[in-house]
């Protein structure tokens, strides 16, 4: 176990090194220059030239990029372009927000997603199955721009339920809505995973064995089956988790929620290389480090993968 | 195929999907309003006789832009989710089987994709090359493949030591052949769930893009463009973005169903699973 | 202990969901609105965007500061002159006026202020807001230490000179990059616990990233008048909606796609309508063939039924735009007007050698009610032969492609820093502003620029207005822009508030004088 988790340490400074440079680079690709952002509507062209050359702007690429790293190995994660704050600053306090809707959005992932998802194979072809798939099917169907919108609409604008946006003073009110929104799309897809491979593990010999045993159908579902069936459902919730710090950029925006994707959404539109580098960095390390997690959780519920990576 | 035939979710899924892209090829054949032909003194009309679903804020046809978007949201989905799924399957299948070093480079680069904030990397794209049909279903495809890669490399961490595997190999049997022969069709249920989910994944993120104004360019519509549009007006013209909405919910709904069909009847474990 | 029946559960849920959202308005004297986007800089020298000069505007005082009006009124000075000749403008600031680290407010800091502002080594892009102070230039470009039109001959007085005259210069006094603040030892405005310290109406007590500002009022507040101010950042309008009808803001812009809705319904008594310093327009690339035909840009004029637009896509939220400047800053409509003709644009395009039409992009950045205005667009323009495509693109790739001239026509909007039609001409119509500097179509023309130069020393009277619709008419029938309209913009207030007065410049409302009503209680 040790080995593994070496190895995967090792592992990840490819990865990061990878994401930063790309990031780099999309953005050397991309039209657009950070310091128009900085400019704004009216200024004279020579103060452009004049900023560039205060930023570094002009230097090469390699050279920007070494000083990126340059940076990161002090710890500096440099200054943002357009505010000219420490983008660290800004980071440390956006990333808290967005983990906390993404937490709460995996929570909604897996608590209606294997509920739903257990419920449908319990008795598959019964009603309950096919209303829970049903339900799974809308899940995913739905634009997470609409499905907050309409939640929204319907739970703060008619019921006056719940708030419609915002931070408030971090209250679990102000998180449902952005969470649920958030979270639907996974709890679909861990509910028709888990349905989809707890069918294909009870199909399965020792299964079989237990339920000719005696067993109580309860327990074999949920003791015998559910383990091995969780595989492909610990990879979808890994998986999406890494992409709700990212993708939660559009619930962010609907909901006003001062997260890190929010920001980095305003970043990529001003180019604001080094807050979009930082943004990006903070994202993977916690992609890496939520897979990290998911492949020990493998190695755990299927001691036959613990061979795979050596 | 008589089996299909008697399972209601395939035949449900069929339809649904068959109606689909009948309504997306026979779009422009039909004789109608031209989907793009703004006027906008009809603009929001309820919908009636001359216009079945009413029109949206420049005066264009409901009816014809949904259906000239489901070309374009189907096209987007179906291409991107083969681009994403010939990647994403040879390589699993590759690093499952394979292990060591290639299974670390391509988990790597797969980590490495799925480590980038997705949105961040598409907004890229499409800002550096315009967000033009191939751009989209490019960058979406090549977006969905790490997840792919992952669950099926997973699938043949499971399959490798399995006995007929095994057999296979003892019995000298070629990479290529025992992965295309032996492991590939095991992995048959888990590819047409990613197939049938992702379809609706790739529909949906084009639709995400729209949102940020970057997905199907004015004025050719797709369902996601015509949602987000719509909405703006949902307190005084709703059609805009139900009727949208609900193709787009109903697609994807159809091809949901038609995967889990197609997986009920085409592995043979989990028929058993389903029998009393 | 027995379990709750299910069929109670979505009861009591709704209860204590209820219970902690109570929706009204609190009482303890706050005013909330919000703003769309965080602000890029809250540094007098870098607030380029209406987030941050809004902000900026409230937090820090200055020799002007905007009445909704869009009259400048003296903030800091108690008393000016301006010589007889236009040049020297004198301040006599009060003495009571503060900082918020107690310090009082001298004539010393605003030399300071408005030296930095052109300070070659911390490069600003709004030099040009004082670049038209004597020696201005040579300090700017580091040709010289000193600037000859700042001094403070003593510590109340401030005497600004400008190397020729220049009526509209108050304005430019009221603007977010000429407030006066307390600075640290590198000249950058002063913090004190991440937080800028100022001497404006309102002090930021606090400010969370992405989520909201709150301001104390350091202005005497008379009763009834709010003593708190809140700004939310709320980028989506929808979501903005949503908060005003719940009851958490006390002001909302009405987007376009809801007019209807609340023209017409309960709150239709609460609308305010005000026709913005505001010019949005199509430019027309004038650089680019076939657009560099006065002819052909006539004829896309001709073939755009703009009135048709204002009812449709602008919900009547606009007036017609004849020129550039805006009605308010100048005399009657020019004489010739480009109604809605297509047999016309067809004549034109025909004579300029285009029977058969052309192809052009026109850009446009994200944003759904600028999509739908150039679908209809496009539709007109179809309909006289010239074959438009949308060019939608990010802010960024957007802004960098309309600064470089590549792209052949696009939509933008003008807003006003300064109510003169100064503002509405020179920058966006000089051939010395092309690029960046406003003049995005790249629009050059001998004659025109020696009337733009006698307009900025021109004082103001009847020659000047002359000058003004001169100007206006004659670019008007050149057609560089194909011609939209003046916003209007529609805000609802909270019932039960009352005094405020929706700004012609963005930066005009200081909130001071929004009050409770004590008479009629809160709907």
């Amino acid at each position: 176990m040790r080995r593994f988790l070496t190895h995967r340490l090792l592992a990840l400074a490819p990865v990061l090194l990878g994401v930063t440079f790309l990031s780099f680079l999309l953005l050397y690709v991309v039209p657009g220059d950070p310091v128009q952002a900085v400019a704004g509507e009216r200024y004279d062209e020579a103060v452009l030239a004049e900023l560039r050359a205060e930023l570094h702007l002009d230097d090469p690429l390699l050279v920007r990029y070494g000083r990126f790293l340059g940076g990161l190995l002090r710890g500096d994660l440099g200054r943002s372009y357009v505010t000219r704050e420490p983008v660290a600053e800004r980071i440390a306090a956006t990333f808290p927000n967005t983990l906390r809707l993404a937490l709460a959005a995996m929570a909604v992932a897996v608590v209606l997603g294997l509920g739903l998802g257990i419920a449908a194979a319990a008795r598959p072809g019964s009603w309950l199955d096919r209303a829970a798939m049903v339900m799974a099917s809308l899940g995913i169907s739905v634009p997470v721009f609409w499905l907050g919108m309409v939640l929204i609409l319907f739970f703060s604008m008619r019921l006056r339920w719940l708030p419609p946006s915002g931070f408030g003073e971090g209250s679990l009110r102000h998180l449902i809505l952005p969470a649920l929104t958030l979270g639907a799309g996974s709890a679909a897809m861990v509910a028709r995973m888990t349905r989809a491979s707890l069918l294909e593990v009870l199909g399965q010999d020792y299964i079989r064995t237990a339920r000719a045993k005696g067993l109580h159908p309860a327990r074999v579902l949920l003791v015998h089956a559910l383990r091995n069936a969780l595989l492909p459902v610990v990879t979808v919730i890994g998986n999406d988790f890494g992409s709700y710090l990212s993708g939660s950029v559009l619930t962010e925006k609907i909901f006003a929620w001062p997260g890190l994707g929010r920001y980095t959404l305003e970043a990529v539109a001003k180019r604001d290389l080094p807050a979009i580098q930082g943004a990006v960095l903070v994202m993977a390390l916690v992609f890496v480090g939520v897979n990290l997690l998911v492949d020990l959780t493998y190695a755990w519920i299927d001691p036959r993968t613990r061979r795979g990576p050596a | 195929m008589r089996r299909a035939l008697g399972h209601g979710g395939f035949v449900a899924g069929a339809v649904l999907v068959l109606a689909f892209l009948a309504a997306a090829l026979a779009g422009p054949l039909l004789p109608g309003p031209d989907p793009l032909a703004a006027a906008p003194e009809r603009a929001l009309l309820p919908p009636g006789p001359d216009h079945p679903l009413g029109t949206d804020a420049v005066g264009r046809d409901l009816a014809a832009r949904v259906m000239a978007g489901a070309r374009l949201s189907l096209l987007v989905g179906l291409l991107a989710r083969l681009v994403s799924l010939a990647v994403g399957t040879a390589a699993g299948l590759l690093a499952g089987y394979q292990g060591g070093r290639t299974d670390a480079v391509i988990m790597r680069l797969a980590d490495m994709t799925l480590a980038f904030p997705a949105l961040l990397l598409l907004i890229a794209i499409v800002a550096a090359f315009g967000p033009s049909l191939v751009t989209l279903f490019l960058a979406l495809g090549l977006l969905g493949w790490a997840p792919v890669a992952r669950v099926l490399r997973s699938q043949v961490l499971a399959l490798r030591h399995v006995e007929y595997v095994e057999a296979a190999r003892a019995l000298g049997a070629g990479r290529t052949r025992i992965l295309l022969r032996h492991v590939l069709p095991a992995c048959s249920s888990t590819l047409m769930v990613l197939f049938s989910m992702g379809m609706a994944t790739a529909i949906i993120a084009e639709g995400s893009l729209s949102f940020l104004g970057l997905g199907a360019q004015p004025p050719q519509p797709s369902w996601g463009t015509l949602i987000r549009d719509g909405f703006e007006y949902l307190r005084s013209a709703p059609w805009l973005t139900l009727v949208p909405g609900a193709c787009m919910a109903l697609a994807v709904l159809g091809f949901n169903l038609l995967g889990d069909a197609l997986r009920d009847l085409m592995d043979p474990r989990s028929t058993r699973a389903v029998a009393p | 202990m027995r379990a709750i029946r299910p069929a109670a559960w979505p009861a009591l849920l709704a209860l204590v969901l209820s219970a902690a959202c109570s929706g009204q308005a609190p009482e303890d004297g706050t005013f909330r609105t919000c703003v769309s986007e965080e602000p890029q800089s809250l540094d007098p020298a870098f607030a380029v965007d209406q987030t941050s000069g809004t902000l900026v505007s409230l937090i820090y005082p200055g020799l002007f500061r905007f009445d909704p009006d869009g009259t400048p009124r003296p903030d800091l000075a108690k008393r000016w002159e301006l010589s007889a000749d236009g040049t020297k403008y004198t301040f006599h600031l009060h003495a009571d006026r503060r900082f918020e680290d107690g310090r009082p407010i001298r004539a010393a800091d605003v030399v300071r202020c408005c030296r930095r502002l052109l300070d070659p080594d911390h490069p600003s892009p709004r030099r040009w807001v004082l670049e038209r102070l004597a020696g201005a230039v040579e300090f700017r470009d580091g040709r010289s230490d000193a600037l000859p039109g700042l001094a403070a001959p003593d510590d109340s007085t401030v005497v600004l000179r400008l190397a020729s005259p220049f009526s509209p210069f108050p304005g430019l006094l009221a603007m977010p990059a000429t407030r006066i603040y307390p600075a640290c030892e590198d000249g950058t405005p002063a913090r004190a616990g991440g937080l800028p310290v100022g001497g404006g109406p309102w002090r930021l007590a606090e400010w969370r990233p992405g989520d909201r500002f709150r301001l104390d009022r350091r202005a005497p507040a008379a009763p009834g008048e709010f003593t708190h101010l809140e700004l939310r950042v709320i980028p989506q309008p929808f979501t903005a909606v949503a908060e005003f009808e719940v009851g958490n803001l006390d002001l909302l812009r009405v987007p376009l796609a809801e007019v209807g809705h609340w023209l017409d319904g309960e709150w239709s008594d609460r609308v305010l309508r005000r026709e913005e310093l505001v010019v949005s327009y199509i430019g027309l690339n004038v650089r680019r063939p076939p657009l560099d035909d006065h002819r052909v840009r006539q004829a896309l004029n001709y073939a755009v039924d703009v009135e048709a637009l204002i009812r449709t896509v602008r919900a009547r939220a606009a007036r017609r735009a004849h020129g550039p400047v805006p009605p308010s800053l100048r005399g009657p409509d020019p004489d010739e007007s480009f109604r809605y003709r297509p047999e016309r644009a067809r004549a034109l395009l025909a004579e300029a050698g285009y029977a058969d039409g052309f192809e052009i992009e026109i850009w446009q950045k994200e944003n759904p009610e600028v999509s739908r205005l150039l679908e209809a667009v496009q539709a007109y323009l179809a309909e006289v032969g010239v074959r438009a495509r949308i060019v939608v693109r990010d802010w960024g790739a957007f802004k960098d492609a309309v600064n470089r001239g590549s792209a052949d026509a696009f939509f933008l909007d003008w807003l006003a820093d300064y109510p003169d039609a100064e503002n509405f001409l020179v920058p966006l119509f000089h051939s010395a502003n092309q690029g960046g500097g406003g003049n995005r179509v790249g629009y050059a023309d001998a004659y025109t620029d020696l009337l733009l130069d006698e307009l900025q020393g021109t004082p103001p009277g009847p020659a000047r207005r002359v000058l003004v619709d001169q100007l206006n008419a004659m670019i008007y029938r050149e057609a560089p822009w194909i011609w939209l309209w003046h916003p209007v913009s529609l805000q609802v207030l909270r019932r039960g508030l009352s005094g405020y007065e929706p700004p012609v410049i963005f930066n005009g409302q200081d909130y001071l004088r929004v009050r409770r009503d004590a008479a009629i209680p809160d709907a």
